[in-house]
């Protein structure tokens, strides 16, 4: 390393570089640890029966930092549950169909709703629950003048001689459930104006909006619960109103920043073993969650793209492949490329190391919609002494770099 | 992670070309899902019931050569000596002491190169580990005179020393790790990109975050880190995050949940090494639009405790089932060193014998130190416990911060 030190010429050519490029500017990027005006939780599961492994929920939280009056957030819940072509059970591949359930066959629909945040305010539901319009913390209005001066109300006519304020409470949320148990799908929430009149919020209140969600194993008594959770991915309004029902997401001209170019993630490779515990029962395994960016929720046809993966490990090599993602991407990593985990290259046999860098970018694309991603990981270990099966796990947001595409969002 | 055998001047070239093609966008603050050129790691563990695996990867197309710091926030009892992390561990009439010492170390990564490592025993550079073959389990193994471990991999030089040290079971605190040149002096490359995973040891449930990025702009090659959306990004004037009173019960598991907050601070005088003093504001509003804080709350370089433990247990479930909370450093100056560290001031005139940085910077009265952290939840039944940790959320920015580096 010392001897990389005597390489004379690398500094000149390294400061002229810096001079002619890393000159600082603003850009507009996807992000999970700002507020924002539209934020996509990838991966919302449900399985609450245990029907594939421990019981499921997803702890979903939203929150406002706007500290001057009641934000709207219009939802979206993307149900991404595919089903076996004859018994119409839920499935995750066609294993889980058996010899008479048929073929497991992707589906994909959504359902729309809308919460109203009072100031500072943060909420959290479980996907499986929802939260009923008279189950939110600030379920009524409050009379303002008149007779009942204070008292709870839920419309004017509740305050004679005065009027029913809402402007510190949820009056016209409601959360449903998901719409079934199991469930695999994303939640997409858009800022709005609110009022009569409420359109996608590009105001000088624009992007107040942060989220999260925790994926939740339940356990039997004996063993821990598993918690898993991270940041929604958010996406910057830009102040450009929109125009018509279409949200473009590109960077300058469009109403909000665009998805990354390349997404980044940093993974153990599959089947490695933990450095920490060091055992050969104790290996990790990746889930990566993909999304399109791009949805058409007007006619219902979900985003497409092909990801395309190029893969690093310790020894300076890199491996490629690619694959679908029609409306969502839930997988192993070492089952993106191969029904054999062992011969994947996302396998730490064939990898070679223990650590590796994965870049995704998404091509293609359908008609309009572009072929932007989303996602989010999670890191799981198997044979730990904690747990039933043994698997304990953690979820993290992708890296991402770049913003040169566009992608679209068409509300019904 | 390996010595460097390419042509220096296709290497320069690959840099310039970098600048021109892959510049990336410097917004003013620092961020969790971009690559950056300094990455801050605020919440490291290592203390014989959690270690950290740390990962650190390369984004860029050319070599990117990076000094770290671990720094060990474990203090040290006042008259016994012994290891504590406040007051309370310590006997009565003693207080912990926080040095926040660094220990620093060197790595190579190659083009687009991941690497990883535990805390505890680091790793060494040789013997050379093949690389795994399909079939074959794929795992590091002990070195069994360092106890250290050698996983398969580049190696980074022919010395049989380690390029990650071993940090033992008495670490608690943060790393940051900074991109420099050939020659050791900062460098603007925006190519590291990192994450953590924390476990606990006898049950192995695993917490991961991404590591806080840092974008660089015109990086002056002296031994200060501006951290002034100019030098380098700015920190964050709040961070935000979303927790669950304290105490509360989770309704779909029956699990009692808590939550611990890191905060790490901004500025780190390692040449000077003294502890940067901290002051902050904690302010929470739960779902009830209800309101509570704790205000001017200091520590010293690193703050790492349960809600419940924050005074008045304001944040607890009696109080609100869930809360929002934002917690702002102090918008006033501090004597960052000198005899009257940590006390309040209006010139570098209320701090004497005030140090001044490598780079001429005056380390007397300035604004409070910054704060970049981590979150991490716990699920309790029992004697159990499930952990997640996530990023916290920032708001705005603040140009105040600055790191001093000891000379490479």
């Amino acid at each position: 390393m010392k001897g990389s030190r005597r390489v004379a010429a690398f500094g000149f050519a390294a400061l002229l570089g810096l001079g002619v490029g890393w000159v600082g500017r603003a850009s507009a990027l996807s992000t999970s640890d700002r507020p924002a005006g539209i934020l996509v939780w990838p991966k919302v599961v449900v399985d609450t029966r245990g029907v594939f492994g421990a019981p499921m929920d997803t702890r979903i939280d939203i929150a406002s930092t706007y500290d001057q009056g009641i934000r709207q957030a219009h939802c979206f819940y993307v149900n991404a549950t595919s089903h076996c072509s004859v018994s119409g059970l839920a499935c995750r591949t066609g294993a889980d169909c058996g010899s008479t359930g048929g073929e497991c066959v992707p589906s994909w629909s959504e359902i729309d709703f809308d919460i109203f945040l009072t100031r500072e305010q943060p909420l959290d539901w479980y996907a499986s629950q929802g939260l009923a319009g008279s189950s939110f913390p600030l379920p009524s209005g409050t009379c303002q003048g008149g007779t009942q001066d204070t008292r709870p109300c839920v419309s004017s006519l509740q305050c004679p001689g005065g009027t029913c304020s809402f402007s510190n409470s949820n009056v016209g949320s409601s959360i449903p459930p998901v719409p079934e148990d199991p469930f695999i799908g994303s939640l997409t929430c858009i800022q709005f104006t609110g009022g009569s009149n409420s359109v996608p919020d590009q105001t000088t209140a624009r992007n107040r909006l942060i989220g999260g969600a925790t994926i939740v194993r339940r356990f039997a008594n004996g063993f821990p619960d598993d918690p898993a959770r991270y940041s929604a991915v958010g996406l910057e309004a830009l102040g450009n109103a929109v125009s018509g029902n279409t949200l473009q997401l590109q960077d300058g001209s469009g109403n909000y920043s665009s998805c990354p170019s390349t997404l980044i993630l940093s993974h153990i490779f599959d089947g490695a073993v933990d450095p920490i515990a060091n055992n050969v029962s104790n290996q990790y395994r990746t889930e990566l969650t993909l999304v399109p960016c791009s949805n058409d929720f007007l006619t219902q046809r979900p985003g497409l793209a092909v990801a395309q993966f190029l893969v690093f490990n310790e020894f300076e090599q890199r491996f490629s492949t690619s694959r679908t993602v029609d409306c969502l991407l839930d997988t192993p990593l070492s089952l993106i490329d191969t029904r054999n985990p062992a011969r994947s290259i996302f396998s730490a046999g064939v990898a070679g190391s223990i650590a590796g860098q994965t870049r995704i970018r998404g091509v293609g694309g359908r008609d309009e919609l572009g072929s932007g991603l989303l996602g989010v990981a999670r890191a799981l270990v198997s044979g730990m002494p904690g747990g039933p099966a043994g698997v304990t796990s953690a979820a993290y947001g992708l890296h991402q770099q770049g913003n040169a595409r566009t992608d679209v969002i068409i509300l019904p | 992670m390996r010595l460097v055998k390419r042509s220096p001047w296709l290497l320069g070239l690959g840099m310039l070309l970098a600048g021109v093609v892959m510049a990336p966008g410097a917004r003013a603050d620092v961020t969790t899902d971009q690559s950056g050129s300094l990455v801050i790691y605020p919440k490291v563990i290592s203390d014989g019931t959690r270690d950290t695996l740390i990962q650190l990867s390369n984004r860029s197309n050319n070599f990117a050569f990076v000094h770290c710091f671990y720094v060990n926030t474990m203090g040290s009892c006042s008259l016994s000596g012994g290891s504590c992390r406040r007051d309370s561990d310590c006997d009565p009439g003693e207080t912990c002491v926080r040095t926040c010492d660094g220990q620093n170390f060197d790595l190579v990564l190659t083009p687009q190169q991941p690497i990883q490592w535990r805390v505890s025993t680091g790793r060494l550079t040789v013997p050379f580990a093949p690389p795994c073959r399909p079939g074959q389990t794929c795992q590091c193994t002990f070195d069994t005179s360092s106890g250290q471990l050698v996983c398969p991999g580049l190696t980074v030089g022919d010395t049989n020393s380690a390029f990650v040290p071993q940090i033992g079971p008495n670490f608690e605190g943060e790393l940051k790790c900074y991109q420099v040149d050939a020659d050791g002096a900062p460098f603007g490359g925006n190519a590291l990109k990192g994450t953590a995973t924390i476990e606990t040891l006898s049950t192995g449930q695993i917490s991961e975050y991404n590591a806080i990025s840092v974008l660089s702009g015109q990086v002056n090659p002296n031994r200060d880190l501006l951290l002034n959306g100019t030098e380098y990004n700015a920190c964050p004037r709040n961070v935000v995050f979303v927790a669950p009173g304290e105490g509360s019960t989770d309704s779909f598991t029956t699990a009692t949940v808590s939550t611990e907050v890191t905060l790490a601070s901004c500025t780190e005088l390692f040449e000077e090494a003294v502890p940067a003093p901290v002051t902050v504001r904690f302010v929470g509003y739960n779902e009830l639009e209800l309101t509570q804080s704790v205000e001017a709350f200091q520590f010293d370089c690193f703050f790492n405790d349960r809600l419940r433990e924050l005074p008045g247990n304001v944040f607890s479930s009696t109080q609100g089932e869930l809360w929002k909370i934002r917690v702002t450093p102090s918008s006033s100056n501090v004597c960052l060193t000198g005899t009257n560290r940590g006390g309040s001031c209006s010139s570098d005139a209320d701090c004497p014998d005030f140090q001044t940085s490598p780079g001429g910077e005056s380390l007397g009265c300035r604004p409070s130190p910054g704060v970049v952290g981590v979150a991490e939840q716990f699920f309790f039944r029992g004697l159990l416990e499930g952990t997640a940790a996530y990023n916290l959320h920032q708001e705005s920015s603040r140009t105040f911060d600055i790191i001093t580096v000891t000379t490479p």
